[in-house]
This record gives C-alpha cells, structure tokens and sequence, in this order.
C-alpha cells in the first residue's frame, strides 16, 4: 500500500511539475512577444529620427539592452544573426518563439522591413506595433486563465487516476 | 577576378552572376578581362561593359532581380539611401557606385523619391596604376588642373590614381561626394578626405579647416561647385577637378566653366578621349573667344 501511495504521489507531483512547466511556457512567449513589440519600436523611432541602416539599428538595440533591460539568450541570438544576415534570415531559423498568432503580423513585418522609403517603413512599423499589440493584450488575458488551468488541471486529472487505480 | 569584382558581382542574384561570367568569357578567352560595368535592366537584357565593349549578357532580369540587387545595394535599407537614389547613384562598398532610374515621384519640380527602380548600372572602380602619371606634373604646375570626358571616360580613374601621388607631396584635401574616389580608403595615403559632403560644404570647409595645399574634386558642374572652386583658388589652394565634356568644344559651351577657365584657375585642361588614346593638353592661355 505505502508503494502504491509512493507511486500516486509521484504521479500526481510529476504532473504537477508538468503543468507548471506548460504554463512557463505561455508566459514565455508572451514574453518573446512582448521583446518583438520593443524591437520593432526600437527599428521605428531610428528610422524615424535617424534613418539608421538597419544592422547598426540591431546592434545599438543590443547594446542599449544591456543597461535598460535583459534580452533573452533566444533574441540575442535573434539579433545577432539579424544583424550578420539580415532579419528576414533571422527569422528563417526559428529561434524566437512567438503565440502563433502573432506569427503572421510578424513574418510579415521581417519580410518587408528596409525594403521601403521612410514613411513606408514608418507604416509599417505602426501597423505592427498595434496589430502584436492588440494581439499581446487579447493573449495575456488569455495566457493568465491557461497558465491557471496547466496549473490546476494536470494534477487534479492525476490525482483522480490515482484514486481510481487506488 | 578582383576583389571589387566579386563585391559587385554578390550585389547582383547568383543566377546572373553566372551568366555575367559566361557571356565576359565568351567574349573572350582572355580570363583576367576586367569588368567595369554591370547593367541590369527590368524586363531587358543585361549587359557588362569590360575594356570599353558593351558585352550583351544572355539573362533577362526580372523585378524580383532588380529588388534583391537594390536591396542589396543598400543593405536592405533602402530608407537609408533615399537621398542618394533621389541623386540617382546608390555608393557601394569598395568605391562601387551603382547608377539607378526608375519612376520619379515629383513635387514642386523636384523628384522627391524614385520608385520601381528599374535600372541599375552597377561600375566598378578599377586601380590603373600609371593613369596619372601624365596629370601629376601638370598638377605641379599650373594652379588647377580640369580633367574632362564623356561619361565613363576614366576621369574619376585618373583623379582616383593622383590622390596616392599626390598625398605623398602636399597637404591634399579629397572631396569624395559619392564615395567612388576614396572607396575602402586604402590607396589614400595622407589625403584628409571629406566623404559624403557636397562639393560646395566639402571644399569651402576643407580651405577653412584643413589648410590645404591641394584639393581633388569629382564632376563639378553646378554654379555652387564653380564658386567652391572659385573661393578655394582665390584661398590659394591648387585643385584638380573633372567635368563631363565630349570634347573642349562642348566644355566651353558651358558658359559658368568657360568664366573660370578664361579667369585662370584652371590653367590646364587635360581631355581623356577614350580607352588607349592620347589624352589632349590644353593650355587656358591658348584658349581663345
């Protein structure tokens, strides 16, 4: 009896643990989501202002990070490779891990990005900004009620094997 | 193949590239040829121009093409050289200048922007060591030197060849307005080099801070680029400069440049003729109404 309480313990903390990670997730790229917006607002005020070319653009944006705020290690390698190959290469390898619903505003936006004159690239900037924007507040709203069910669901759903099996 | 060679060539799409090379070898057997020119036209066939001959390239560029050579060109900014398509040459790395046209957005008279490019004429600037050696004594001893030809003559060759030879004697100011003179700068020895300026901020600032002995300037042609001249020569600085004329008739037709020729500030003009002829020396003197 004390292994089979040992075993549904285990389950049950596994799932747990499972769930938790589940809900990291989310958060997580929400997070990437939220560094995509800052960038792209970034590329848009040195634009605007300085009509910076695009690889220094990534470079400062680096830079300017380490004082400001953290970059996570997946756009660092996002900005490094930008900054080498291009942003649309960049996005090519996958690293950044976006909801997917805001894959198509971004790809979009990499795809286009430097191939038009100042006020283009202003517009376009915009247009994402406000279309992740309005996708990241639809998504938080979301994230916290999923990030509550990975958190609840998953143990609950062991613990009623567990009492079954028991 | 030289090193600006292949810059110019990664500028364009691979599939091109490889026709460029096959048509030049075509041409002929001759496998060191030079390439001083590639031209991409929408819809059209390319062409390069190596030793002077216009070399018809069997590859028709689409807009595709076009937009990934222009991306290219400015490091896929094009926002970034919004001022300098407007003028109409895109600067490259290594000294390469790309010309460009396409449909000009005009306000006031003026083109504000060039959208759908649909041209883009890619030179590569080529060393021709000895190109100057005719010019540099005629630099020595008249108070300006006018270097003139049709376009794509070798003035900005011959200009680009006097600035080692020069540097290495005198205090030498280079106004590099679109970059093709000075490139990575490895050949400018101890010239102070003003990049990007227009030849007017470029020459009267160089005479007010750099004090120079001399100073080398690239296709003068406006009235603001005959008064820099003017005042830079008046300061006491020599000059060497070029200008687009088919022959010294047509270079006095221009009437602001005839002024200043007549007025003595430039006491030589040297006319390049084409590839492998004699250039002409005139003296100003010897210029008559």
């Amino acid at each position: 009896m004390t292994e089979k309480l040992i075993g549904g313990l285990a389950v049950i903390l596994s799932s747990a643990i499972w769930g938790n990670l589940r809900g990291a997730d989310e958060r997580k790229k929400l997070a990437a989501l939220e560094e995509f917006i800052s960038l792209v607002n970034f590329i848009d005020g040195n634009i605007e202002h300085f009509k910076t070319p695009l690889c220094e653009i990534y470079r400062q944006f680096a830079e300017s990070a380490s004082d400001k705020r953290r970059l996570s290690a997946e756009m660092k390698d996002f900005i490094a490779i930008a900054e080498r190959d291009g942003i649309a290469a960049a996005w090519k390898r996958d690293i950044l891990d976006l909801p997917d619903e805001a894959k198509p505003t971004a790809l979009k936006f990499v795809t286009e990005v430097g191939r038009g004159y100042a006020d283009d690239e202003a517009e376009l900037c915009r247009y994402t900004v406000e279309s992740l924007g309005s996708t990241l507040d639809k998504l938080k709203e979301e994230v916290a009620g999923r990030v509550k069910m990975w958190r609840t669901l998953p143990p609950l759903f062991a613990s009623s094997v567990v009492l079954i099996f028991l | 193949m030289t090193e600006a060679e292949a810059k110019a060539m990664s500028y364009i799409p691979k599939s091109a590239a490889n026709a460029v090379l096959r048509a030049v070898k075509s041409a002929d057997n001759n496998s060191n040829r030079p390439i001083n020119e590639l031209r991409l036209r929408m819809n059209g066939c390319m062409s390069v121009t190596s030793l002077g001959e216009n070399i018809p390239v069997d590859y028709t560029c689409t807009k595709d093409d076009l937009a990934y050579t222009v991306d290219k060109l400015c490091k896929s900014s094009l926002y970034s050289r919004a001022e300098d398509i407007k003028n109409g040459v895109i600067p490259a790395d290594m000294g390469i200048r790309a010309g460009v046209c396409g449909r000009a957005v005009v306000e006031d008279g003026r083109v504000s922007c060039v959208r759908d490019i649909t041209s883009v004429a890619i030179r590569i600037p080529h060393r021709v060591p000895g190109a100057a050696d005719l010019v540099l004594p005629l630099c020595e001893k008249y108070s300006g030197v006018l270097i003139y030809s049709r376009p794509a003559g070798g003035k900005t060759t011959v200009l680009r060849e006097l600035i080692p030879l020069l540097s290495k004697k005198y205090r030498l100011a280079v106004i590099d307005t679109r970059f093709e003179l000075c490139g990575d700068g490895n050949h400018c020895g101890m010239a102070d080099v003003f990049s990007g300026y227009p030849r007017y901020a470029g020459m009267t600032s160089a005479v007010r801070t750099m004090s120079p002995e001399f100073i080398l300037c690239d296709e003068i042609s406006t009235p603001d680029d005959l008064e820099a001249v003017r005042y830079a020569h008046s300061s006491g600085v020599r000059i060497a400069a070029t200008a687009h004329a088919d022959n010294l008739e047509s270079l006095l037709r221009n009437e602001s440049l005839r002024e200043l020729i007549k007025s003595g500030v430039f006491g030589c003009l040297y006319g390049l003729c084409g590839f492998k002829k004699e250039p002409i020396i005139t003296k100003s003197e010897e210029i008559h109404d």
